[in-house]
């Protein structure tokens, strides 16, 4: 049983808070996706787990085991580095085995499981060979292999693929999680590629400045966001997001205005904690671009009738393949739809979309927090 | 634009030649035996090989045990250059710790002082330890003097190797020192080697301290800067001969190196 219960865990580098607060418990054999922009402490995270930076404050926890005072050899984890960190001055075979060898296991063990696991990783053919007559992606297979051959109690990752060329780091995805499931390791893994993490992960932790902004499963994270942050950092393109002017109450129906021509309609459970936040500090509401449907050119003005629909005019068509992307403008408010390809559609074109009042999200202006009934 | 090419061609032909032909002749002469030595005018190339000057050469009493003295000399200041200076250069390359700008200045304060200045102090503190005149007092000195160069070419070195690497092997259960050999080590051997020998060559070049710190212990130089003026000409030559080449020949095998540690791109 490899948990990994990571609690109240700070890191400062003198003044700069790298890590605050941090809370995080992943299951055993769970793919955890530590996700975030460059610079949110994903990384020092990952380190401070593996040893290689000391907590400031708090606590680690591997199984049963506390390990925030262990040195990194005995915390029974192995980490692949962004740079692989192969060892140049030794063959494959050398770097794969070099974890049993200083654990002092069996000759005929390590020859074997060496064997095994180069074969898992389709690297068999090179075993003999220094690593640089090795190509990129070759390399990323033999720092796999050498962290998968310990049988790590957890492995860590630090964005492990973001190295390799886009081809390549498709195939070696969903390779790595197919070898990840078999081996049935707990992973941590970094990255700041937020399809890596939602393809790959089990659970994702979003983080931005040293926190943890969401901690959840991947469609959890990108269906109901919960924070304004999250809400914007994934997707692609990200959620749309609109400052609401006024709310206004017609036929017994609360809209959140946002200007003449684009007004969202309440949920009637979400009608007084919307007030309430946007009295105090004012309210966002949040929808994806592929949640916004075409619903045919405008013939006439917005009128509050029409209660689950907005209007606005076609800045760019682009055609993405199976997609098209339209970005919409509507008196100096710009956002993103996510059309299927075949959409009759021109530019400066006057049109309507229609939306789910439920896939709405709501946010605090100030405080970022989703607004829940 | 031609012309200033025909300038750096000249000046560089000239340089090179002013430092290459005494070599030349250095070489074809110890080898032509006495006569050629004195022969007027000098010869170019080697008419037959005579070795009797170097036989001549060993004859002379002291010049073994001067010889053996500057092996010894220098092998322990390579001992001591790299046993000291790989530690202190790792520290420097790998850890902060307080006052650690102050110590990489320091480290070149050794090399402030002209040998000069220091020798009499030196002398004075050898005669109070009863080293003076041991092959001890050349070795301590020739160790300060290689020492900046071995600690500060080394942490540049250990500098250069990403710090991955050696997580890497604490991660798969080597300890910090067993990292240091099994990874960090391995990777720079080439450069620690040619450290090792320009710590050598050092030590067998530097006359002054090991000529006012021995009587009778001298090193090869020192013995031959006592000799070499009271000497006839052809004793001269092979001494200069053995005190040139093997400089030379170890300068040669490890330029590569030694060009890549300063920071000359060596294309």
């Amino acid at each position: 049983m490899a948990t990994i219960h990571i609690e109240d865990v700070s890191k400062n580098f003198g003044t700069f808070h790298a890590l605050k607060n941090i809370f995080l418990s992943a299951e055993d054999k769970e793919f955890t996706a530590l996700l975030g922009p460059s610079g949110s402490g994903k990384t020092t995270l990952l380190r401070t787990v593996a040893g290689l930076e000391q907590a400031s404050s708090g606590r680690i926890s591997i199984g049963a085991m506390r390990v925030d005072n262990l040195a990194p050899k005995d915390r029974h984890l192995a980490m692949v580095f962004q740079n692989y960190a192969v060892f140049p001055h030794m063959t494959v075979a050398d770097n794969i085995s070099f974890g049993l060898k200083t654990k002092g296991a069996l000759k005929e063990y390590i020859a074997e499981h060496t064997q095994r696991t180069a074969a898992l990783l389709h690297i068999e053919d090179v075993l003999h060979k220094y690593p640089n007559k090795l190509s990129g992606g070759q390399r990323q297979r033999v720092s796999v292999a050498r962290a998968l051959a310990v049988q790590p109690q957890v492995l860590l990752m630090d964005e492990p693929l973001s190295n390799l060329d886009a081809l390549l780091r498709l195939e070696m995805r969903s390779e790595l999680k197919a070898l990840l499931k078999k081996s049935e390791t707990t992973t941590l893994y970094v990255t700041h590629d937020q399809i890596e993490a939602m393809s790959m992960a089990d659970k994702i932790a979003v983080m931005n400045n040293g926190e943890i902004m969401q901690y959840g499963p991947p469609e959890e994270i990108y269906f109901k966001p919960k924070h304004e942050f999250v809400a914007r950092f994934i997707g692609s393109p990200p959620m749309n997001l609109f400052t609401v002017q006024t709310l206004k109450t017609v036929n017994k129906k609360t809209f959140a205005v946002i200007n003449n021509d684009i007004a969202f309609v309440i949920e009637a459970s979400l009608k007084t904690k919307i007030q309430e936040n946007f009295d105090a500090c004012g309210v966002l509401v949040g929808i994806r671009p592929e949640q916004l449907s075409f619903k045919g050119s405008a013939s006439h003005a917005k009128t509050f009738a029409d209660a689950s629909t907005i209007q606005s005019e076609v800045l760019t068509i682009e055609q993405l393949g199976s997609n098209t992307l339209l970005v919409l403008k509507s008196n100096e408010i710009l956002f993103r739809v996510m059309e299927k390809y075949g959409i009759k559609i021109d530019l400066n074109d006057r049109v309507t979309f229609g939306y789910q009042p439920n896939q709405l999200s709501w946010f605090g202006k100030d405080s970022g927090m989703h607004i829940e009934a | 634009m031609r012309k200033k090419a025909i300038l750096y061609y000249g000046l560089g032909i000239f340089f090179c030649l002013s430092v290459l032909l005494p070599i030349y002749f250095l070489i074809v002469l110890s080898v032509s035996g006495r006569d050629a030595v004195y022969a007027w005018p000098k010869i170019f190339y080697v008419a037959n090989l005579d070795w009797s000057m170097f036989r001549f050469f060993f004859e002379v009493e002291g010049v073994t045990r001067a010889m053996f003295n500057s092996v010894l000399v220098a092998s322990l200041t390579v001992v001591f250059a790299i046993g000291l200076g790989t530690p202190a250069a790792y520290a420097l390359a790998r850890y902060n710790f307080f006052g650690k700008n102050f110590y990489r200045i320091a480290i070149l304060f050794t090399r402030a002082f002209p040998v000069a200045i220091l020798a009499l102090p030196l002398t004075v503190r050898f005669i109070n330890l009863g080293i003076y005149d041991t092959i001890w007092a050349v070795v301590i000195v020739h160790t300060a003097l290689a020492l900046p160069f071995s600690i500060l070419i080394q942490s540049n070195l250990f500098q250069s190797v990403p710090k991955e690497l050696e997580e890497a092997a604490w991660l798969l259960g080597c300890t910090k020192l067993q990292a240091f050999f099994k990874i960090m080590l391995p990777i720079c051997m080439p450069s620690v080697a040619a450290t090792a020998i320009f710590a050598f060559i050092i030590s067998w070049n530097e006359v002054f301290a090991a000529a006012v710190l021995t009587v009778k212990n001298r090193t090869l130089t020192a013995f031959l800067i006592s000799q070499i003026s009271e000497s006839p000409l052809f004793f001269q030559i092979t001494g200069s001969f053995f005190l040139v080449i093997p400089t030379l020949f170890f300068i040669f095998i490890v330029r590569k190196y030694l060009f890549s540690l300063w920071g000359i791109t060596n294309k």
